[in-house]
């Protein structure tokens, strides 16, 4: 069974909001997925929620860090919302950089700065 | 005189049964009965009567060393108690401290700060962290300030806690600015090439401040002046 993560769009912005644990083939296919999307509806800007995400490893930072770069190389912006502290800390213990995409609170922040930001 | 060359001691089965009766009370410690059933047999002067004597001495010599040996053992138990007693204290001594040591003060709407006093160790750094994150999360707080007025000196892995402590605060989305930083701190910072990219540094939690206001103001200022380009070109 092919799991597949949707991506919800509100006006000109993508949203997906990750509610299982990210797992290095989805995270590939929401790659993807979602670079698809953006050239087709033109999006202004992404943003992946990852409130629910307990775990976060260093191939999976590595994906982020790429959609973030191919995001914006395609003239959008890329969020990561609502990284738990847990995870923060890891990351940050092990050294590695969410450097490529920008970090949001919340949705609602999210959106605030995508809307400065046009 | 012929008696006394006589190897056997003739004994009544009785006086052994008594002995034996007597050695069995002192195998349950029953040091006072033993003491006056082996003194009652005792009382006939004969061969066997030195033994008995012998056993009754050494029955009470036991008797007292079983006696001091509870005083001691009670006496350590007591000890131990109070030291037990003691180390609880300590125990909810320290997790006062840990709890006094993170004081998180919501000085504005959104904004967080975090006064630093004393010595920074690891283990206080990584729970100075953990609740900080959690703090903002919960708060969902935009701007966290760590004000470092109140120490003195910091080394190398002090530098490195706070440098990754404010890293951490960027990755939920929130913005860490770094105040009170003073001229020797400042100094070991850039002999030892920390790496302040992306760390925002001001002189006090009043700069920091200021300028949270400041920023907030741009932004109300900047929503306005978008409403305001929005209707005029839908008119």
């Amino acid at each position: 069974m092919e799991q597949e993560l949707p991506i919800i769009q509100i006006r000109n912005c993508l949203l997906v909001s990750i509610q299982t644990e990210l797992h290095d083939r989805l995270a590939l296919d929401l790659q993807a997925s979602l670079m698809e999307r953006v050239r087709n509806v033109n999006a202004r800007g992404v943003i992946l929620d990852v409130s629910a995400v307990e775990v976060i490893d260093s191939y999976i930072t590595r994906i982020l860090n790429d959609i973030g770069k191919s995001v914006r190389f395609m003239g959008a912006e890329c969020f990561i919302v609502g990284i738990r502290p847990a995870v923060a800390m890891t990351l940050i213990e092990m050294g590695v950089e969410l450097d490529s995409v920008n970090t949001a609170l919340n949705l609602d922040l999210a959106l605030e700065r995508l809307e400065l930001l046009q | 005189m012929s008696e006394s060359e006589d190897p056997h001691v003739v004994v009544t089965s009785e006086r052994l049964q008594s002995v034996i009766e007597a050695l069995s009370y002192a195998s349950v410690d029953e040091f006072e009965s033993c003491l006056s059933l082996l003194e009652r047999s005792g009382e006939l002067r004969d061969e066997f009567s030195e033994l008995e004597t012998a056993f009754s001495i050494f029955v009470r010599e036991l008797g007292e060393a079983k006696s001091e040996l509870n005083r001691t053992l009670a006496q350590q138990e007591a000890i131990n108690r109070e030291l037990e007693a003691k180390l609880e204290t300590i125990e909810v001594q320290q997790a006062a401290i840990r709890e006094l040591s993170t004081p998180i003060i919501e000085v504005w709407a959104s904004v967080l700060c975090l006064p630093v006093v004393g010595i920074v160790d690891s283990q206080r750094s990584a729970e100075m962290t953990e609740t900080l994150l959690e703090t903002i999360v919960s708060k969902q707080a935009r701007m966290a300030i760590v004000d470092i007025t109140g120490i003195d000196v910091m080394d190398t892995k002090t530098a490195d806690h706070f440098i990754k402590m404010a890293r951490a605060v960027r990755l939920l989305g929130a913005e860490c600015i770094i105040s009170g930083i003073n001229p020797g701190i400042a100094q070991t910072l850039t002999h030892i090439g920390v790496d302040l990219t992306g760390i925002r540094t001001l002189r006090s939690l009043r700069d920091a401040l200021q300028l949270y206001l400041r920023e907030t103001e741009q932004l109300v200022v900047h929503q306005h002046s978008q409403l305001a380009r929005k209707l005029s070109s839908e008119t």
